[in-house]
Parts: C-alpha cells; structure tokens; sequence
C-alpha cells in the first residue's frame, strides 16, 4: 500500500527556528549567520563589524571544540557564547535555542558564527534573519562555483582578506559572475578585517538592515 | 556527514506514518534538490544503519532529484548547470538562477502488512 505523506524533512528543526524568529522579535534582536570555510576569518570579521557598528551585540561561537575563539571575542569584551558541537560539523536551531537561553539581551545583534565549513551550514534553519557567507581571497575565486548552496541562500557575501589581493591571482571578476549567478539580488562586500578596508560599506549595510526589522 | 540528522528524520518521520495494522516499510519516494546540500548516497547509507530492527529495515529509498535552472540573460534560454560553468550552454553569456532546488521532503511510502 502506498501512503502519501508530503513532509519536509527538516521540519522539526525548522519548527524551532521559527520559535527562535518570534523570540528575536520579542527582545528586539535581528541575529545573523556567519557561514564560511575554516579559516575565511569569520572570527575576525565578526569582532571588527562589532567594533565599527556601536549598536550592543553579542556572539554565539559554533565549533567542532575548543573555546579559542570564543576567548578572543571575550578578550575584548563581548559577550559570547560557545556551542561546541562535538564533531557536528554544522549548528542546528535546537542548539542556538539553548545558547539564546543563556543571553539576556535586548536590542542587539547576536553574530552566530557557525562552523567552519561552506557545505553542512547551508542547509539548516537556525532562526537567523539572514546568513552571511564569508569567504576569503586566499581560498581562491572559485568557491562559489564548487559550493554553490551557501551563497545561493545568503542576503550578503563577504569577500575578506582583500589585503592579500595583490599577492595572489584571485580573479575577481569570475567570483562576482559566480555569486550574481546564484543570488542576482544578493550584496556582496569586499572587505579586509585586518586593515578595516572597505568595513564601512558592510556596516552601513548591516545597520539599515537592524534598522528595517523594526522600523527604528 | 551531515546527512547522518537527515536520515535520521527521515527514519521517525517514515515510522511515524506507518498505519498499525502494517508492519513493514519497503520503499520511500524522497524528493531532494541539487541546492539542499544533501548527497542522496550518504543519506542512504545512514538510513540503511539507523533502520536496523526497525519496521522500515531494508526499505528502497528513491530518490527524485531537482536540478536547479538558470536563465540566460542574453538569448533567455533556461538551462541546468553543467559541470563547472554556470553560464548558458548555447550563447556562452552569464546566467541567472531562476529556481533553485533547495528541498528535502518526503514523497510518499509504502508499507506491507
């Protein structure tokens, strides 16, 4: 016997993520997920756009272990959360519900920095009001193409580490071709999160965005 | 490895619509598209591990694949993706994506009594 079931997969975490959506609304609060390889400089990316924004914001560091980068964001007096996944190579929405337990905040922007990984991220709600895909000069032009899903879904894509530009053969032009492709009305900022190049632009970004959810 | 809480929930969800009276699941229609992020191989490969025991042992998972499509900006053809280049297959101009396949969802089962 053939039973017709039509049910999405992921539904039990996407139930959660819209819960995590009417919770952001309740404390005023637009969260972002920072998705990118390891090593794109998501860390860094995320604690310069908190220096430059002066709107409160705070953290919530996923990794497989370790708490060395959620030290580094403390280190300069951010609040911070750590979800260590324990091999997970991606955040799920159950585990962002359990860090947004431990945040007493309102009014803010809460960075999720997911794990370093461009494939697994990708596919799972975990509330956020948008994703941000970051990727890196010395990763090469061609991420677009071998990882399409992650820059299809994002609102913004970073491109950081620009300083390195004149060092390395990063065609430029083939890497805009291959985000518009996927995303023809998404953002993309090319930015350098050592030097500050170019942080202005994405900043600007980012506040008319906190500004737009709730008509400040 | 991801694909590990996707198999996962395929399993409690297939178990869940098995009627009482039925004590088998032999095969599972999935739709899953190209952007989902999911590789269909690996999604069977967990579920075949997870079913062990279970009524839904053994089941086929069939899987439907969505390609995404792209419209040419130049000449308006609407194509799928190949290989590498996104670009139109017949003009060589840049494409844009016009649907992209992000589902996962389950089609249909069937069950044996």
């Amino acid at each position: 016997m053939k039973i017709k079931v039509i049910k999405d997969v992921l539904e039990a975490n996407n139930y959660i993520a819209r819960k995590i959506r009417e919770e952001l609304i309740k404390r005023q609060a637009m969260m972002i997920n920072v998705i990118g390889s390891p090593g794109a400089g998501k860390t860094s990316f995320i604690t310069k756009s908190i220096e430059k924004l002066g709107i409160k914001s705070v953290v919530i560091e996923g990794d497989v272990a370790s708490d060395i980068d959620s030290k580094k964001v403390a280190g300069l007096g951010i609040p911070v959360v750590q979800i260590n996944t324990g091999g997970g190579c991606h955040l799920n929405a159950n585990m962002i519900d359990l860090a947004l337990k431990e945040i007493d905040v309102e009014n803010a922007i809460i960075f999720v920095e997911n794990v370093g990984n461009l494939i697994c991220p990708a596919s799972f709600d975990i509330g956020e009001d948008f994703k941000v895909a970051v990727s890196s000069v010395p990763e090469g032009h061609d991420k677009p193409y071998k990882y399409p899903a992650v820059f299809e879904k994002a609102r913004a894509t970073v491109l950081n580490k620009v300083d390195l530009m004149k060092h390395l053969e990063f065609d430029t032009e083939s890497f805009y071709e291959g985000v518009t492709a996927l995303n023809p009305s998404g953002n993309i900022f090319e930015v350098s999160s050592i030097n500050g190049d170019g942080m202005e632009e994405w900043i600007k970004w980012l506040k008319l965005q906190f500004t737009k959810k709730f008509n400040r | 490895m991801h694909e590990l809480s996707i198999s996962s929930a395929i399993l409690s969800t297939v178990l869940s619509q098995l009627p009482a009276d039925y004590t088998k699941v032999t095969r599972i229609d999935i739709t899953l598209g190209d952007l989902s992020g999911f590789v269909p191989e690996h999604v069977n490969y967990y579920f075949q591990l997870l079913s062990r025991n279970t009524p839904a042992q053994g089941a086929i998972l069939n899987f439907k694949y969505e390609r995404s499509k792209f419209r040419c900006t130049v000449c308006g053809k609407i194509y799928e993706r190949c290989n590498f280049s996104m670009r139109c297959p017949l003009c060589n101009s840049r494409g844009r994506l016009l649907e992209g396949c992000t589902s996962l969802y389950i089609n249909s089962i069937e069950v044996e009594q």
